[in-house]
This record gives structure tokens, sequence and C-alpha cells, in this order.
């Protein structure tokens, strides 16, 4: 059998060094009400945890503001593979270069719709461009 | 208080290839609450208000609930220790998440090792579970419960196996999904992109029928000798497959065939995806009473799961087809798989003459795991 791989990056999950954790969640002590209640201070509360927990914070992305960030960059269309995502994706990244004075590279397609972006694609895409539009299902 | 981490040594059941120091430093964190005590319709609001559940309602994860099902782990397991990262939020998985998230399904404490297990197998990078969760299409993993875990963790692998009734399916199939919302942040808009869902992403769990199978189990024939296994699958609903007549094995594996022909799932156009089989136990021991072994079933079902060419081009006119589908001519009979192991045969449910087979989502493989703790 296999063994267990976790992550769906090869590269960067593929234990970088030998660090292995542990993981201490928050000690929780926030308290809440329902909008529109006072709290009841006099009542006792019980502790709920969170089922969310943490995040990997190499897998967040963080999106743009301001389109005021973007101005004078090269930008790119990642097409997913979805019917007609690269007439659309590309209109719109002609149109942001328009807006941005930035440039329009072209537009780039990975393999499948269903599978990850290839490692490759990805590179070339970190040295080709500075901005990438792309979308996600259909 | 702060977020705080710690880092020290560990085993390696509890390693995490990737999850660095500094991805710990950095991440996010959802914030654990107090709610006044007693206090069940504050505790809805809250999971409604946070985005928490499925719909109905949930268990309150205190404290007390969580340790219990943390004290069923061995003493060398660190419940804090990260198991899996689940995209498309990044979350980290630690079996403490694990057990909020069972407690909230109904679970038992002693069935948090399956949903572990289920976790660890949707991490592989096979599974896809990135596109899994953003796909316009239907698909929700189904968790398939193998050998001794089944009995004595109360799946059940019998009538209505898929169905209602039993605490260990529903909850363990339900806690994944949670899992999937809150942790891998597959909400419906927001990470999870199916046009219309399916009833099977409230909950989609099941055991295989060992005990009325004419065959191996379903890990053994993989090669995998486990007291106990898990298999996680991402598929559709089941598809029903009634053969009341059982005339021969033959009328019936043709009846299950002709289930599988549908254009409209997503294996007809990809021909690389998995076909799960599950036989219900009379047409099972029809089919082996007639000679078939799990192998034969796969060969049968390979050899007459096919159209003309002419009809996967008439429905699917943008498909790439690999080459050796686009070197048929219209009138070569084309199986709507490309390999018969894809083919996946076990034995499901109790009394009656009914089957199923599920279709895949297609970008995704099976994964079986031994059951670990």
């Amino acid at each position: 059998m296999r063994n267990a791989e976790l992550g769906h990056d090869r590269k960067r999950h593929s234990a970088p060094r030998a660090l292995t954790g542990r993981y201490i969640l928050p000690v929780p002590g926030i308290g809440t009400r329902r909008v529109g209640e006072e709290r009841d201070q006099s009542m006792s509360s019980t502790l709920i945890y969170s089922p969310e927990g943490h995040t990997d914070a190499l897998l967040e992305c963080t999106p743009r503001t301001s389109i005021k960030e973007l101005v004078g960059l090269r930008i790119g269309v990642l097409d997913n593979g979805k019917a007609g995502a690269d007439h659309l994706l590309g209109r719109m990244g002609v149109e942001l270069a328009k807006k941005t004075d930035g440039i329009y590279v072209g537009c780039f397609r990975k393999q499948t719709a269903a599978t990850p972006c290839e490692t490759e694609l990805i590179d070339r895409l970190a040295k080709e461009v500075e901005v990438v539009l792309t979308g996600t299902a259909d | 208080m702060a977020d705080s981490v710690e880092i020290e040594c560990e085993d390696d059941v509890c390693a995490l290839p990737g999850a660095t120091l500094e991805s710990f430093e950095s991440a996010r964190v959802s914030p654990d609450v107090k709610i006044p005590e007693g206090d069940f319709e504050a505790w809805m609001d809250l999971a409604d208000t946070r985005g928490w559940g499925d719909g109905l309602p949930l268990v309150p994860p205190t404290e007390a609930r969580v340790e219990a099902f943390l004290e069923k782990l061995p003493r060398q397991i660190d419940p804090d220790a990260v198991v899996a990262v689940l995209p498309p939020r990044g979350g980290l998985v630690t079996r403490r998440l694990l057990a909020v998230n069972a407690v909230m399904a109904g679970c038992r404490p002693n069935m948090l090792p399956v949903l572990t297990t289920a976790v660890r197998g949707l991490a592989f990078p096979e599974i896809n579970l990135r596109g899994i969760n953003a796909t316009t299409h239907p698909v929700a993993p189904l968790i398939l419960v193998h050998g001794a875990a089944t009995d004595e963790l109360g799946f059940n692998a019998g009538l209505g196996a898929f169905g209602p009734g039993c605490r260990a399916n529903a909850s363990v199939g339900r806690a994944l999904r949670l899992v999937l919302m809150n942790i891998a942040g597959a909400r419906p808009g927001a990470g999870d992109a199916a046009t219309q869902g399916q009833p099977s992403k409230y909950s989609y769990c099941a055991a295989e029928n060992c005990a009325e199978s004419p065959w191996e189990s379903y890990p053994e024939s993989l090669g995998l000798r486990a007291p106990s296994a898990v298999t996680v699958a991402c598929g559709e609903n089941p598809h029903n497959v009634q053969d009341h007549d059982v005339r021969s094995p033959i009328h019936t594996l043709e009846q299950i065939a002709s289930t599988m022909l549908t254009l409209g799932s997503n294996n007809a156009p990809v021909s690389s995806a998995e076909w799960f089989v599950f036989l219900g136990p009379e047409h099972a021991e029809a089919i082996a009473a007639g000679g078939f072994s799990r192998k034969d079933v796969q060969d049968f079902l390979f050899e007459h799961a096919r159209l003309p060419m002419s009809r996967f081009r008439r429905a699917f006119e943008v498909t790439q087809y690999a080459e050796w589908e686009d070197a048929l001519p219209d009138d070569g009979m084309k199986p709507i798989m490309r390999d018969r192991d894809l083919i996946k045969v076990m034995v499901v449910g109790g009394a009656g003459k009914h089957s199923c087979v599920m279709p895949s989502w297609g970008m995704t493989e099976s994964a079986t795991l031994p059951l670990e703790p």
C-alpha cells in the first residue's frame, strides 16, 4: 500500500526537512453573544471548540484589493480548460492591461480542467508574468 | 489568549511533510468561543453565523465531549499533530479537530479512527481533493469500512447500508462532510461549486458485507491484509441495478453493464475513471455460483459495457479522447473504461435482488488504507 501522502503539491509537501510538529490549539477565552442581545454576565458559559482550526499559510491567497496595485505589470491568463474560458479570460486580460497600462502577455492552458496546474506551467507563468487571471469551475 | 505554537520531536505517525514552522506561525486561526451554558439555541445560532454546519442540528463540541474522543487515542499519538492538509482552504487537520467535527456530527468516540483514516486517504494526491471540492459536478467522497471494525464499531454492511438508521454510517459520513466544509473550506459557493449537489453530500458511508461475500474482502483483493481498512472513493450517488429474474449470472451482469452505459456520467468521456460495483449478496451469491470470480466479473463488465465509438463522439464533441479512442472507427465498440482494473467490485447490502454502481467524478483515484488510530 502507498504511504499516506499529505497535501496536493508533491514539491512543497515532500518533507523539505525533518520537521515534525506539535501544534497547540489556542487557549480559548473569547466570549460571544447573539446579535442584539446583551450578555448576561451572571450566566455560566460553556467552551465550544471551533471546528475550523488553522490554515496552512502557504496555501492562502490574498485577494488584490485595488487595481492600482497592478499598474504596469505583465498579465497572463491561465485557461482552466473549460469551454470558452480562453475567450472570456483573454478578453478580461486585454481589458485589464488597458486599464493598468500593463502588458497582456497571453493565454496559457493547463492540461485539463479537473487536475491541478502542472508545475512546469506554474514555473513558466512565474517567469513571464506578474499577474495571473484564472477561473474555477464553469 | 494568543495563539501558541510549539515544535518538538514527534513520531512518524504524526509527521506532516510540508507543514513547516513558518506556515504554522503565520496560519490563520478560527478561535474557540463560549456560549451560555445549556443554551442549545445559542449554539445553533453561533453555528449558523459561522457557517459551521450542514443545516441539520449539531451536537455542541464542548471540551468534555472532545476530550472523551481523545482519551481513546493510544498514548503515543499526539492529538495536536497535523495529519493532513485539505484544499482548497489549506486546512490543517489534527485528531483534536477531527474529534470536534465528529462530536458535531454525532459520532461515538470509538469511531474517530475511521474518520482519521478516511481523511488520510482524502489527502492522497491521486484523490485530487481540490478538484473534488471545486467542481460543478455533485461528487461526494464515499467511506467504505472493511473488516473487523464493521461489527466492532457498529457499521451497517447489510440491509439499507447506504440508507438511514445506523448511527455509525450516518454520523461518520456526516463527520467527513463537516470536515470538508469546516476544515477544507468546501462550502457551497465558496470552495464547493457543485451546480446542484447531491444527497450523499450530507453523509456517504457504508461497510463491505464480508460475511456474505463469496470472495475475499475488497482490501485483500488489493493485496492489503489488515484487520480493518477504510476505502475512500469520490463519486455520484449509487445508481440502482435491479434484476429480480436472476436467470443467470450473465443476465445480472448484463443489467449492471447496461446501467454503467449512461452517457450522462463523467465516466463516459473520462475512460480513466473508476467504477464501483456494489453487488447485493443475493446477486453476488448467484454470480459466484455460476463460477464467476471477482476478476471474472471485472472481465465481463469490461467486455460488455461498450458502445459504438460514434455514440461517444455524438455525445461529447469537445472531449479530448485518448489516442486509442481516437483510433477507433465509428462502429468500433469502445469500453466505457480503458482498463478492467478500474472496475471495483464488492458486496454491500442485505436481502433482495438489487445491486448498484457508483460512477466516479472522473479525475480521481480511490484509496484503501489500513485502519489507523
